[in-house]
């Protein structure tokens, strides 16, 4: 049963390392929880044109990708046994190595906890009115394309 | 009746929004969006009406919010 409701996941900037070292610590509070699988995004310095990417600016049609958040979440957590489900996203500029995505499900049995968190990262990426923008070195830029 | 631009629509219109009138179904947004802007036909991108992406030819009333949203890239 999960019991946080996440109205927001939006984060401005980076996402701090200490907020999800304090997530990791609250899990530890459901003591019948055997498992989380977590997955961190992280802005990578892909070249591009003979660039490195030093930057990427997200936006986000707030209202449309909250709404479908809530959607995915619902569907999860109705599909597999979860003691806990969450996930931040930034929106603005994160600079590379920094995190900018993070999901997080919790459950009794690592099963559940890894096919969780992997189908939501992937329909979250799929599915959110997220837009990324790659700043590169040479102060140019080209919107992200997700594969 | 307002149309708001996200992702690389931004760059192509140069603009976040647009208000602009006498628009009654999609057709004719797409057709306004060409004239003043031909360079939106540069990439696919899907039509939201009041936060509810519709496909095909859609009626629009006066006071709908439309959004633009190419594909996401989110993540």
């Amino acid at each position: 049963m999960i019991e946080n409701i996440q109205e927001n996941i939006f984060i401005e900037g980076a996402i701090p390392v200490d907020l999800i070292t304090e997530i990791l610590l609250h899990q530890n509070r459901n003591t019948h929880t055997g498992a989380y699988s977590i997955f961190v995004g992280q802005v990578r310095d892909d070249e591009i044109g003979g660039s490195r990417v030093s930057a990427v600016e997200f936006t986000t049609h707030t209202e449309m990708a909250l709404e479908k958040f809530h959607e995915i979440k619902r569907s999860i957590c109705a599909k597999y046994p979860l003691a806990d489900f969450l996930a931040f996203h930034s929106v603005g500029r994160v600079l590379t190595g920094e995190i900018c995505f993070f999901v997080l499900a919790s459950s009794v049995h690592r099963g559940e906890a890894i096919k969780a968190c992997q189908e939501a990262v992937e329909r979250i990426k799929a599915e959110m009115a997220i837009w990324g923008k790659l700043l590169l070195e040479n102060e140019t830029a080209k919107w992200k394309e997700n594969n | 009746m307002d149309i708001t631009f996200f992702g690389r629509l931004t760059d192509l219109t140069g603009n976040k929004d647009l208000n602009t009138d006498g628009i009654t179904n999609t057709e004719e947004l797409l057709q306004r969006l060409l004239d003043l802007y031909p360079s939106v036909s540069e990439i696919p991108f899907v039509i939201a009406v009041n936060n509810q992406i519709i496909h095909g030819r859609h009626i629009l009333k006066k006071g709908d919010h439309i959004s633009l949203l190419p594909p996401f890239s989110g993540g």
